[in-house]
C-alpha cells in the first residue's frame, strides 16, 4: 500500500521541490546530521521561541516548523474516554480501546504488546495526519512497578517484576516507535521516573531505597525501554526519590542522559512544576525552582512556567545556553518523528494522507487485535479439577443465571480513549450460546433475585469487581479497595464477596469472573467458587473475549503479574520502598492466595526437560535454556514458560528466587514443543555500590523452570566464571 | 467410566445391583479386552467363580484384607470384576475402577518399552548400559563394609553390566530401602537413592547416575538380587528415545493398548480414585503413616520421578489389556506393540539358574512357570507368567489356556493375606472348557 502511495505522491509533489530548489534553512535539510539541524535551528530561533518550546509542542510557527504535542494511550490512543482527551472544544474522536495496561501486563506476551502498540501508533499518527487530532509524543507505557497491591494506578502497570515490566515496556516502545531505521511511527514517552507507587500523599513523599534498588529494580523497566526499546522520552515523576523531588533529582542527567543516552523529552508530571514549590516546598521561589527543573534536564513542563522561565534569566539563575541545552533532546524527538523532514522521505506520513483511507478503528484487522488482546489478558485462578465447570458446555446448559454489578458493563478507566463500541459480558456470553439457552440476570440480591435465579439455572455466574475511576470524582474512591490515580486502596476485601457467597448457597456450580485493576484478597472464594478467572476493564471486546473463555472456545494462558496476598497485614506498611523487606514474590516467605505467575489452563503441561547449552557462563556471554514441555491433555493451549534463577553463592543479598526469562507458547494437544530461553550474564550481575558498576559474581546459580514462580518443575545448576 | 458418566458412585453400585450379567465398564469399541456375553460360553464355570466372591468375602470378614478388586479374563473376554470391601479407614465403599498403587507391576511394562526399542535395533541384550549411560563403566563391588559409619572398599568388578542383566536383577545392582541386604540399604540410603517412591523433585536421570556411582552387591551376571535395574532402564528408555519416560510410556503403550488410568502420577480429578494403603494396627484397619515415603506420592509433591521399577498407578482393567497383549502376541486394539517372536523371548529364560526358584524361569521382567512349576499345581500351565507389588497386588497370564488373574490389595506389614495364592488356584480350577 505504501508502496503505491509513494510513486503517487512522489508524482505530485515533484514540481515543488524543483522549484525550491534547497532549502531556506540548513535545519531543514534531511541529508545534514541531526546535531547540525538543531545547531543551526537554534541559532535562528529567539530567547522566546525558545521559551515556548519548553512545552510539550515545540512548534514554530515564525519558522514553519511544525511541532507535535502528546496524547495518553496506556491501552489504546485516548481521544476521548471519562477524562475527555479529546481535549478542548474538540469531538470526540472513538479509537480501538484493548484491556488495561495490567491486562496487557497479563498476557505475557511482548509480541502481542508490541502489535497492540503498533495499532495504537498507528491510529496516533492516522487521528494525528487525517483529523488534525491528539499529537505523536503517546504517554506510554507505564514503566512503574507495582510493588505493592494497594498502589492506585496499580492497573496501567505491567506488574511487580522488573524483568518482566521491562521486557513487555521494551515490547511496548517497539511497537509505538515501528521499525523503520529513520523516523519513528510515534514517540513512546515512558511515565513516570521513578519509584511513583503509592497515590497518597505523592505530591510530596519520598520513595526512599538503596542505590542496588534503584539500579536493579525501580530503574530497570526505563533502562530497558531506552537501550532495548530505543524510548527517548519519558516523564519525571512527581515523588521524591530519596529526598530529592524527581523533577529535579540528579539522576536524570547523571543516569539516564550520560550513562544510558536518553537524548530526547524528559518532561515534568501534570503541575509537578507548581508543586515542587506548593507541596515539596523544595525551592523558595519559583524563579529558583524553574532553573533548578531545566538544569536537571527536564524540557517539558507540564503546567504554566513561562514567567517562572523568563525570572530564572532574569534573577541570573538560568542562561540561554542552559535552555538550549535541553530544548536539544525535543527536536531530536520531532527530527526522529519526521516533523522538519519532507514528507516523502518517511512513510508514516502517508498514514491518514491518501484519498480512500479508511479510519483503523472501524477495522477487523484492529478489532481483530483487541479480541486477541482481551482473550489472551484473561486468567484462570482456578479449577476445580474435580467439578471441572469450566470451559461451559452450552449444549448441556439449558439456563444460565449471570450475576452482578459488572455483567453488562463494559467501564473505563482515566486514561482509556471512547472504544467504538463496547461487548459487555451479557453480550458476549449472548453472542456464544444464541437461543437455546435462557439467560436469567440479576444486578444483586435485591428482592432475594440473584439466588433465586441462581437456583433455578444450571450454571450461576457471578461478575464482579471494582470501578477503575470509582465511580466517583477526583481523588475520590467511597469504596475502600477501590483505587485509581490519586488513591490508593485502603483495603483488599472484596465487598461482592457476598453475593458470590448467596449465589453460590443457592447453586454449587458457580463461576466467578473477577474484573479487577489489581488483587483482590479473596480468600473464600478461593476456597469454595469451583472456578475462578480474572481480567480486566476497558476492552471494547471484553465480553467476546471472556466467553471464549468460559465456553472453550479459547483456552486460557494468562498469568498473574503480581502476589496476590491473603491479607493487608502480609504486606509492609505502603511507605516501605525497601521491597527486600519481605514484598514481591523475590522476597515474600508466606504463603501467597495465588502467586506470581499463577494462571491454569484447560489442558496440562508437563516439563519433560530443561538443557542449558553451557555449563559455566561467562560475562558478555548468553546461555540457551531449552525446555520441552509436552501438553498431556486432550485441548490445544497455550504455557507460559518460566525461568526464575536463585543465586547459590552471592556475597550479597538475593532475592529468593527472580524471573529472567520467560515466553509464551502454543503446544497442540498431546504434543511436545521445545522453547528456548536466552540467559544473559548481564541479567545475573549485581549494582556493586563500591565500584559503581553491575558486576557477575562467581559462583552456582540455580536455574528454576516451570509455569509459575510456585510451580518449578525442573531445575538446573550452572556455574558463573567472571 | 460409568462413574464419569453418572458422576456419582451411587449410580455404580446400582448398576451393579440391577445387572446381573457382569458388565465391564469399558468402551468395548475401544478395547479388543470385551466383557464376556457369559461366563460359561467363556469356557467358565460360574458356580464355581461364586467361591472366590467367598473366598475375599471371608478374607475380608477374618481381616486378612480390607478389600479387593478381582479381575479374571478368558480368551480376551472379562468373566469376572468385582471389588470388595473398602478403599479406605474411613471405610469408602472399593469400587472396580479404583486405581492402585501396581508398584513392581511396573517392572513389566518398563522392560516391553525396553523391548519396543530392541526391535527397533537401538541395541543388543548384551551390551553394555556403560555404552548408552557411561557413569556405569567399570562398576566397582563391594569388598569389605564399616557397619559403624557405613564406610566400604571396592574392587574393580572387571566386566560390565548388561541391559540383560538389568532386565533379570541378576546386574549385582540392590534395591535400597527394601533390600535384603543391610550394607546395600545403608550404602543406597547414605548416598541419597530414591528407591520406589518420593514426594521429592528428583528426576530418575539425577538419581540413576548417582546410582552408578555406588559399588555393587555381587559381581554382574553371578547372582539374582532384587534390584533397581528396571530403574535404571526406566532412564535408558529416555535417553534412546530422547522422550520422557512417562511420555514413552503413554504414548506408546498406554494409549494404543487403551490403558486410559494407568499413569504414574494421577491427576487432581482422579484423586479420589485412589486406593488408601491400610495396615493392621490393633486389630484395626488403618491408613499406613509416612514412612521413607508418603503413601499420597500418586498425587502428592513433585510428580517428576518416574520410577521404572514401581512407579505406576493403574486399575484391574487396564493390566489386564497389558497382560492381554502378551497373550495375544504382542497385538491388542489392532495395535501391534511387540513382535510374536518378541513375546516368545521376552518369556524364556534369560536368567540361567540365578533366580533360584526350582518353580519359575526368569524371563525380561516377569517371572515364567516351568515343567516343575505346572507340575507343582494351581500356578497354572507351563509358561504361565506373573509378578505382583509391593501393596500386595498379584498377577498371572496362562497363555495356554489364555488366562488372566489380577487381584489388587493395598496393604502394608503382615496382614495373615493369602488371597494370592487362593485366587489363582481357584481361577484355574473355574475352567471349565
Amino acid at each position: 500500500m505504501f508502496k503505491t502511495f509513494k510513486y503517487i505522491l512522489l508524482f505530485v509533489f515533484a514540481p515543488t521541490l524543483w522549484a525550491q530548489q534547497g532549502y531556506e534553512y540548513p535545519f531543514q535539510d534531511p541529508s545534514l546530521d541531526t546535531e547540525e539541524r538543531i545547531d543551526n535551528l537554534l541559532s535562528v530561533m529567539t530567547l522566546d521561541e525558545k521559551i515556548k518550546a519548553l512545552s510539550t509542542n515545540p512548534s514554530i510557527p515564525r519558522l514553519g516548523v511544525k511541532g507535535t504535542g502528546h496524547v495518553e494511550g496506556l491501552h489504546g490512543l485516548a481521544l476521548g474516554g471519562p477524562a475527555g482527551w479529546e481535549g478542548r472544544n474538540r469531538e470526540v474522536q472513538v479509537t480501538t480501546t484493548f484491556p488495561q495496561a495490567y491486562g496487557l501486563g497479563e498476557t505475557w506476551d511482548r509480541e502481542l504488546i508490541q502489535k497492540v502498540a503498533a495499532a495504537e501508533g498507528l491510529e496516533a499518527r492516522y487521528a494525528f495526519q487525517k483529523y488534525n487530532h491528539g499529537g505523536l509524543v503517546v504517554r506510554a507505557p507505564n514503566a512503574d512497578l507495582a510493588r505493592d497491591p494497594r498502589w492506585g494506578r496499580t492497573e496501567e502497570s505491567y506488574g511487580e517484576d522488573a524483568f518482566l515490566a521491562g521486557e513487555l515496556t521494551v515490547a511496548f516502545v517497539k511497537g509505538l516507535q515501528g521499525n523503520d531505521s529513520n523516523y519513528w511511527q510515534t514517540a513512546s514517552l515512558m511515565k513516570h521516573f521513578l519509584a511513583n507507587s503509592n497515590e497518597d500523599g505523592r505530591t510530596y513523599t519520598s520513595s526512599d531505597f538503596d542505590e542496588r534498588l534503584w539500579r536493579e529494580y525501580y530503574a530497570l523497566p526505563f533502562k530497558k525501554g531506552i537501550l532495548e526499546g530505543g524510548s527517548r522520552a519519558y516523564m519525571a515523576a512527581y515523588n521524591k526519590v530519596n529526598g530529592i523531588p524527581a523533577t529535579v533529582h540528579p539522576m536524570l542527567k547523571k543516569i539516564t542522559v550520560n550513562e544510558w543516552g536518553q537524548n530526547g523529552i524528559i518532561c515534568t508530571d501534570g503541575g509537578a512544576f507548581k508543586l515542587l514549590l506548593s507541596d515539596h516546598k523544595y525551592y523558595e521561589d519559583k524563579y529558583l525552582g524553574a532553573a533548578a527543573v531545566i538544569k536537571a534536564g527536564i524540557n517539558q513542563f507540564l503546567d504554566e512556567y513561562t514567567e517562572a522561565v523568563y525570572g530564572a534569566i532574569a534573577n541570573g539563575y538560568l542562561s540561554e545556553a542552559d535552555i538550549d541545552e535541553v530544548i536539544r533532546g525535543n527536536y531530536r524527538v520531532m527530527l526522529k518523528l519526521g516533523m522538519l523532514d519532507p514528507a516523502e522521505n518517511n512513510l508514516f506520513t502517508k498514514i491518514g494522507t491518501g484519498k480512500d483511507t479508511i479510519d483503523p478503528w472501524t477495522t477487523e484487522q484492529h478489532k481483530q487485535l483487541s479480541l486477541e488482546a482481551t482473550r489472551k489478558s484473561i486468567v484462570l485462578l482456578k479449577n476445580d479439577p474435580k467439578q471441572n465447570l469450566l470451559p461451559l458446555n452450552k449444549n448441556r446448559i439449558k439456563t444460565l443465571a449471570v450475576i452482578g454489578s459488572r455483567a453488562d458493563e463494559v467501564l473505563l478507566d482515566w486514561y482509556s480513549g471512547t472504544p467504538p463500541y463496547r461487548v459487555t459480558p451479557l453480550e458476549g456470553i449472548k453472542n456464544k450460546i444464541g437461543e437455546d439457552v435462557e439467560i436469567l440476570t440479576a444486578e444483586n440480591n435485591a428482592d432475594g433475585k440473584a439466588a433465586e435465579i441462581a437456583a433455578k439455572a444450571d450454571v450461576a455466574i457471578v461478575l464482579v469487581g471494582n470501578h477503575p475511576t470509582c465511580n466517583a470524582g477526583w481523588a475520590d474512591c467511597p469504596v475502600p479497595s477501590e483505587g485509581k490515580e490519586s488513591v490508593d486502596r485502603q483495603s483488599l476485601i472484596l465487598e461482592y464477596e457476598d453475593l458470590i457467597k448467596i449465589v453460590h448457597q443457592a447453586n454449587p456450580n458457580t463461576a466467578v469472573v473477577l474484573i479487577s485493576s489489581f488483587p483482590y484478597a479473596i480468600n473464600w472464594t478461593e476456597e469454595n467458587i469451583p472456578a475462578i478467572v480474572h481480567m480486566t476493564q476497558n476492552s471494547q471486546e471484553l465480553g467476546n473475549g471472556l466467553a471464549d473463555v468460559l465456553f472453550g472456545d479459547y483456552n486460557p494462558a494468562g498469568r498473574l503479574t503480581q502476589t496476590w496476598v491473603k491479607s493487608i497485614t502480609d504486606l509492609p506498611p505502603l511507605m516501605d520502598y525497601n521491597i527486600r523487606n519481605g514484598r514481591t514474590y523475590m522476597y515474600f516467605e508466606g504463603e501467597p492466595l495465588y502467586a506470581f505467575g499463577h494462571g491454569l489452563s484447560y489442558t496440562d503441561f508437563r516439563y519433560e526437560g530443561v538443557e542449558v547449552d553451557k555449563n559455566t557462563l561467562q560475562e558478555g556471554e548468553t546461555a540457551t535454556v531449552k525446555v520441552k514441555i509436552w501438553n498431556t491433555g486432550k485441548m490445544d493451549g497455550e504455557e507460559v514458560v518460566q525461568l526464575y534463577v536463585k543465586h547459590l553463592d552471592s556475597s550479597v543479598e538475593r532475592p529468593i528466587k527472580e524471573l529472567k526469562g520467560f515466553r509464551r507458547v502454543p503446544v497442540p494437544a498431546g504434543k511436545t514443543v521445545t522453547v528456548d530461553l536466552p540467559l544473559k550474564a548481564e541479567d545475573l550481575t549485581y549494582w556493586n555500590v563500591h565500584t559503581q558498576q553491575f558486576e557477575l559474581e562467581e559462583g552456582k546459580i540455580e536455574i528454576q523452570v516451570g509455569g509459575a514462580s510456585d510451580m518449578v518443575s525442573k531445575t538446573k545448576i550452572i556455574s558463573i566464571q567472571k | 467410566m460409568l462413574q464419569k458418566i453418572f458422576n456419582s458412585q451411587k449410580y455404580v453400585v446400582i448398576m451393579l445391583l440391577l445387572v446381573t450379567t457382569l458388565v465391564s465398564a469399558q468402551n468395548p469399541s475401544n478395547s479388543a479386552l470385551t466383557s464376556a456375553a457369559s461366563v460359561a460360553e467363556a469356557g467358565m464355570s460360574e458356580s464355581r467363580l461364586d467361591k472366590i466372591d467367598q473366598m475375599l468375602k471371608e478374607a475380608i470378614a477374618e481381616k486378612e484384607i480390607p478389600g479387593a478388586v478381582a479381575l479374571i479374563a478368558k480368551d480376551g473376554k472379562i468373566v469376572y470384576h468385582k471389588s470388595f470391601g473398602t478403599a479406605n479407614a474411613e471405610g469408602s465403599e472399593l469400587q472396580k475402577d479404583d486405581i492402585f498403587r501396581i508398584a513392581s507391576q511396573t517392572k513389566a511394562i518398563t522392560s516391553t518399552a525396553v523391548m519396543m526399542l530392541w526391535e527397533e535395533g537401538k541395541f543388543r541384550l548384551d551390551d553394555p548400559i556403560s555404552k548408552y549411560i557411561p557413569e556405569f563403566k567399570d562398576p566397582q563391588v563391594i569388598e569389605t563394609f564399616n557397619e559403624k559409619d557405613s564406610t566400604y572398599t571396592t574392587k574393580p568388578a572387571g566386566k560390565e553390566i548388561t541391559i540383560r542383566q538389568l532386565l533379570t536383577h541378576t546386574s549385582g545392582l540392590g534395591y535400597g530401602r527394601i533390600d535384603s541386604d543391610e550394607k546395600i540399604r545403608k550404602i543406597y540410603a547414605k548416598a541419597g537413592i530414591v528407591d520406589l517412591f518420593t514426594t521429592d523433585n528428583v528426576s530418575i536421570e539425577e538419581n540413576v547416575k548417582k546410582l552408578a556411582e555406588l559399588p555393587l552387591y555381587a559381581m554382574p551376571g553371578e547372582e539374582w538380587h532384587y534390584s533397581e535395574g528396571l530403574d535404571v532402564l526406566g532412564y535408558f528408555v529416555e535417553k534412546i528415545s530422547g522422550q520422557a519416560f512417562d511420555h514413552f510410556l503413554k504414548e506408546r503403550i498406554f494409549e494404543p493398548l487403551g490403558m486410559d488410568d494407568t499413569q504414574f502420577y494421577i491427576s487432581e480429578e482422579d484423586e479420589d480414585r485412589l486406593v488408601a494403603v491400610q495396615h493392621k494396627k490393633n486389630g484395626e484397619w488403618q491408613n499406613f503413616p509416612i514412612t521413607f515415603y508418603d503413601p499420597d506420592y500418586p498425587f502428592k509433591g513433585a510428580k517428576e520421578f518416574f520410577s521404572g521399577g514401581a512407579g505406576l498407578t493403574s486399575t484391574a482393567e487396564d493390566y489386564a489389556r497389558f497382560l492381554q497383549l502378551y497373550l495375544n502376541g504382542g497385538e491388542l486394539n489392532g495395535n501391534r506393540i511387540l513382535s510374536r517372536t518378541t513375546v516368545d523371548l521376552i518369556l524364556k529364560n534369560h536368567a540361567k539358574e540365578l533366580f533360584g526358584d526350582p518353580n519359575k524361569d526368569h524371563g525380561l521382567a516377569f517371572s515364567v512357570l516351568n515343567e516343575e512349576g505346572a507340575r507343582t499345581g494351581g500356578l497354572g500351565s507351563e509358561g504361565t507368567f506373573d509378578w505382583g507389588g509391593y501393596f500386595n497386588t498379584q498377577y498371572f497370564a496362562d497363555p495356554e489356556e489364555d488366562v488372566i488373574g489380577i487381584i489388587l490389595k493395598q496393604t502394608q506389614g503382615d496382614t495373615g493375606d493369602e488371597t494370592g495364592w487362593k485366587f489363582r488356584q481357584m481361577v484355574m480350577a473355574s475352567i471349565s472348557d
